[in-house]
């Protein structure tokens, strides 16, 4: 065994308590890596039905995939700080930079090498678990079966591993640029201020993020609404990047505050060590962040296409059900109904640019398609025609789609989009028209003839009626369910929550991770202090005091971490509700927020009313 | 009062004709919240190898700072730092890295030992690092010459602070160093402690024809050095050869009226 690799085995072990915050941060995030990768792959594996499965997990992949990022870098990072005295030590007795950067390297790489794994079995296994909410949720069909396979649990550790990698040489980075002496100086306290990279890239992260939050009033629909979701993840990164600079504003406002000695020594404290406390409140800030702001995302979202579909829908009375010939002939000839228009819908799969073809399975987007009779919708269905004409939906394969849709696949009338209907055949079909609803009526329409082409047997299961009271008494007459818009609306609305059901699921799935990670900064923040404690008891400080100090500090924390993720918040809901709702009061998730801060507060609270403030008496 | 145990006759090996160490018109500044503070203004002094020499001065003269620049453990601003034949103020910093674990030594007041690694592993350390075969027989003369055989196995928490401080000067001992450097290694022990570690360094070094230089506030420690110099306000201002506690004392006086 070489020298190095027994130097690092021995200082693993030596801060072995310091290393088990990295690991279990690392063995989560291993199960997170490798359950979005066992959905991604069934979803593959199973083909056809479970496209809706392979889409959600890998949006779902996405995010987890930057939360895993961040957080792993941020965990590893306040774990090696701990450590900086250590490598200055080593530095001032003849260890070249590079060999301290081998030596934390080998530490994180053992740690990733028995974590990742780890926690990628458990993934494996815990994700069989969703099974029942994916069938509840019609993403596939009954007695579907997760595919198991090594990938996911290799894919996490090969994913962790240059993170985890990364995030230590960052870690080291400062203790490596000043000399030995200046080094071991340094590490008993923290340098005010931050560098010139680090402020520019606060800046250009913040400018993205603010971006990204008024996206929703360019960009249409969903995909604006994704796009402003991330921006608060990138808002508090960029705050994570100037955090030193922020927090110690933050902490200098709060210091105004009177208070007796210990409240003094904990505001010292965080304006000293405004590093430490970056680090500790950014994912107290990001778990508020971005469980509100996906929470809201999501409920604008609902808002927005449930108003869609009132302004869309002009029936008095509309019939639902499996609708066969006979029924549709009856109800549209029962006396008092004056228009009668059925609607089917369609499952197909649609390739928005052949050039994605090499992607297989990845390609296409599954959806169901609103297919629109050959009569026309005598006014009764409105999506908002902005460009060209419904009427020309009486081709064969021709399709209208939504701006969503348009600004998506970057076509416009008269371009082609490729289509695979019932007989798995890709066709291509040209846009005749252009519509502004996509929220309410989905993203495509087509006219009956385009999947009849292709041996689709279009059965309607919405009738529009213009009708009066009487003439919808007669319809329900016949033995047909008849709603009126409010309820149809309401009803269509909720087929949806399933899926939000899911999505909660595993956003709540994220933010326990964010959450344990938050809580693993702090006890790590704690365990590094016992020094300073020993130091402070010795000087006068009493117990009390010390537990008083370390409450004030967690409360300091709290308010920190509420004050950065509320603003984090705010641009996005703004951005979204102006985008998808016009001027209106934003639809705030107050329930999802309320929690989250709740949860904010009582996090370090707890752990500081828990902690070791014990102070090492002896010797 | 020091008593030298060691006899010059027997184990002084012939002084090289070359200096251990030399400085020439070295300058360093820090920089501070309204401009750069300088710690030295244009130090220049050559050591010859085998000597002894104590660096005196008032605090925030700039003592420690030139035994860092001298030992290559931080940068000069201006000037050259020549240790044996090499000029180490033009070295990059790993290059000034693997220089300074084969030829310099450095004690340091507070020790700094790696709490993890047992007694001869922290000996060890630089020649660890630098990936050298360890060398047993080495290792245990140097560990008996400072008095911790039958301690290679301990770990620094089970130390006192004079048997750490011994270790300090083992590790710094133990590369054959050309210069072996000390920042005030008695000023965290006692009074006798203190005593016998620096006995100890100057006596090791002597046996094994090092340059030893020594940072120290205590006119009893500089007295038992060959030479004393004295800095003040970042320059050197005095020197004082064979010198004696008293004289030492009354030289500081001085500087500090």
């Amino acid at each position: 065994m070489s020298a190095t690799w027994r130097l690092a085995r021995s200082g693993a072990m030596a801060h072995l308590p310091s290393l088990v915050g990295p690991f279990v941060v690392l063995a989560l995030a291993g199960v997170l890596v490798s359950g979005a990768g066992v959905l991604v792959e069934s979803g593959l594996r199973t083909g056809g039905d479970a496209g809706f499965l392979v889409a959600l997990a890998s949006s779902f992949s996405g995010t987890a995939l930057l939360l895993v990022i961040f957080v792993v870098s941020s965990t590893v990072s306040l774990a090696l700080r701990q450590r900086q005295r250590d490598f200055a030590l080593l530095r001032a007795v003849g260890a070249t930079r590079g060999q301290v950067r081998q030596l934390v390297s080998r530490e994180v790489t053992l740690i990733t090498l028995v974590a990742a794994p780890l926690g990628g079995l458990v993934g494996l296994l815990a994700v069989g678990r969703l099974t029942p909410i994916l069938e509840s949720s019609g993403m596939v069909d009954p007695g579907f079966e997760l595919s198991l396979s090594p990938v996911p649990v290799l894919s996490a550790f090969v994913l962790l591993l240059p993170v985890a990698y990364l995030a230590a040489r960052l870690a080291t980075r400062g203790t490596l640029r000043t000399s030995p002496t200046a080094a071991v100086a340094q590490s008993v306290v923290e340098p005010a201020g931050i560098g010139p990279v680090r402020r520019t890239s606060a800046l250009v992260v913040a400018g993205l993020g603010l971006a990204a939050a008024f996206s929703p009033v360019f960009m249409p629909g969903t995909m604006g609404a994704a796009l402003a979701a991330v921006s608060a993840f990138l808002l508090i990164s960029a705050a994570a990047l100037a955090g030193p600079v922020l927090v110690a504003w933050l902490v200098r406002v709060l210091s105004r505050l009177p208070g007796g000695p210990a409240t003094q020594l904990a505001l010292a404290n965080t304006r000293g060590f405004s590093r430490r406390l970056t680090l500790v409140v950014v994912p107290l800030a990001l778990a508020l962040g971005v469980g509100t702001v996906q929470a809201t995302v999501d409920e604008t979202v609902a808002v927005a296409g449930t108003r869609q579909l009132e302004d869309g829908l002009k029936a008095d009375a509309i019939v639902t059900g499996d609708l066969d010939a006979i029924t549709v002939d009856a109800v549209s000839s029962a006396p008092g109904v004056d228009a009668a228009v059925p609607l089917a819908s369609v499952p197909a799969q649609v390739m928005l640019d052949e050039e994605d073809a090499f992607m297989g399975a990845l390609a296409w987007e599954p959806l169901q398609v609103r297919a629109l009779p050959a009569a026309g919708v005598d006014g009764l269905f409105d999506p908002d025609v902005v460009d060209g004409s419904l009427a020309a939906l009486n081709e064969p394969d021709t399709v209208a789609i939504s701006r969503d849709a348009k600004f998506e696949a970057m076509k416009g009338i008269g371009d082609e989009l490729t289509f695979r209907w019932d007989d798995g055949k890709p066709v291509r079909a040209t846009i005749v028209a252009v519509y502004e609803r996509g929220l309410g009526f989905g993203d495509y329409l087509t006219g009956e003839a385009t999947p009849a082409a292709h041996g689709v047997n279009v059965r309607p299961d919405t009738l529009l009626l213009r009708t009066s009271d009487a003439g919808a008494a007669a319809v329900a007459d016949l033995g047909v369910t008849v709603t009126d818009e409010q309820k149809y609306v309401a009803a269509a609305v909720s087929a949806g929550d399933g899926q939000r059901d899911l999505s909660t699921v595993l956003l709540l799935c994220l933010l326990v991770f964010v959450l344990v990670a938050a809580a693993n900064a702090l006890v790590l923040a704690t365990a590094g202090r016992r020094d300073e404690f020993t130091l402070l008891w010795r000087t006068g400080a009493t117990r009390r005091q010390l537990r008083r100090m370390l409450l004030v500090e967690s409360l300091v924390i709290a308010v920190c971490a509420w004050l950065i993720g509320t603003l984090a918040i705010i641009p996005a809901v703004i951005g979204v509700s102006a985008g998808l709702l016009g001027a209106a009061v934003p639809p705030v998730a107050w329930t999802t927020y309320g929690g989250m801060a709740a949860v904010v507060a009582a996090t370090p609270v707890s752990i500081a009313l828990t902690g070791k403030t014990q102070p090492i008496t002896s010797q | 009062m020091f008593t030298s145990t060691s006899d010059p006759s027997t184990a002084a090996p012939v002084p090289q004709s070359t200096a251990a160490l030399r400085l020439l018109d070295v300058h360093k500044s820090y920089p501070g919240p309204a401009g750069a503070v300088a710690a030295l203004r244009g130090v220049s002094l050559t050591l010859p190898a085998g000597s002894f020499t104590a660096v005196m001065g008032p605090s925030g003269s700039g003592k420690s700072t030139l035994l860092h620049c001298a030992a290559g453990l931080d940068t000069p601003t201006s000037g050259r730092v020549i240790v044996g034949d090499r000029d180490i103020s033009t070295l990059k910093p790993d290059d000034l890295t693997r220089f300074r674990r084969d030829h310099v030594g450095f004690v340091f007041q507070a020790y700094n030992l790696v709490p993890h690694l047992s007694v001869a592993d922290n000996v060890r350390l630089p020649m660890i690092l630098a990936g050298r075969d360890a060398d047993p027989r080495w290792l245990e003369d140097l560990l008996d010459a400072v008095g911790l055989n039958g301690k290679a196995d301990r770990r620094p928490g089970e130390l006192s602070g004079g048997q750490a401080q011994r270790v300090a000067i083992a590790r710094a001992l133990y590369s054959r160093p050309t210069v072996v450097f000390a920042d005030e290694p008695t000023g965290a022990l006692d009074a006798r402690t203190g005593e016998a570690v620096l006995t100890l360094l100057r006596d090791t070094a002597h046996r094994l024809g090092q340059t030893v230089v020594v940072v120290t506030h205590d006119a009893k420690v500089a007295a038992a050095a060959e030479q004393v110099l004295f800095l003040s306000d970042g320059r050197l201002v005095d020197m004082l050869t064979s010198p004696t506690a008293q004289a030492v004392a009354d030289r500081m006086l001085g500087l500090e009226r």
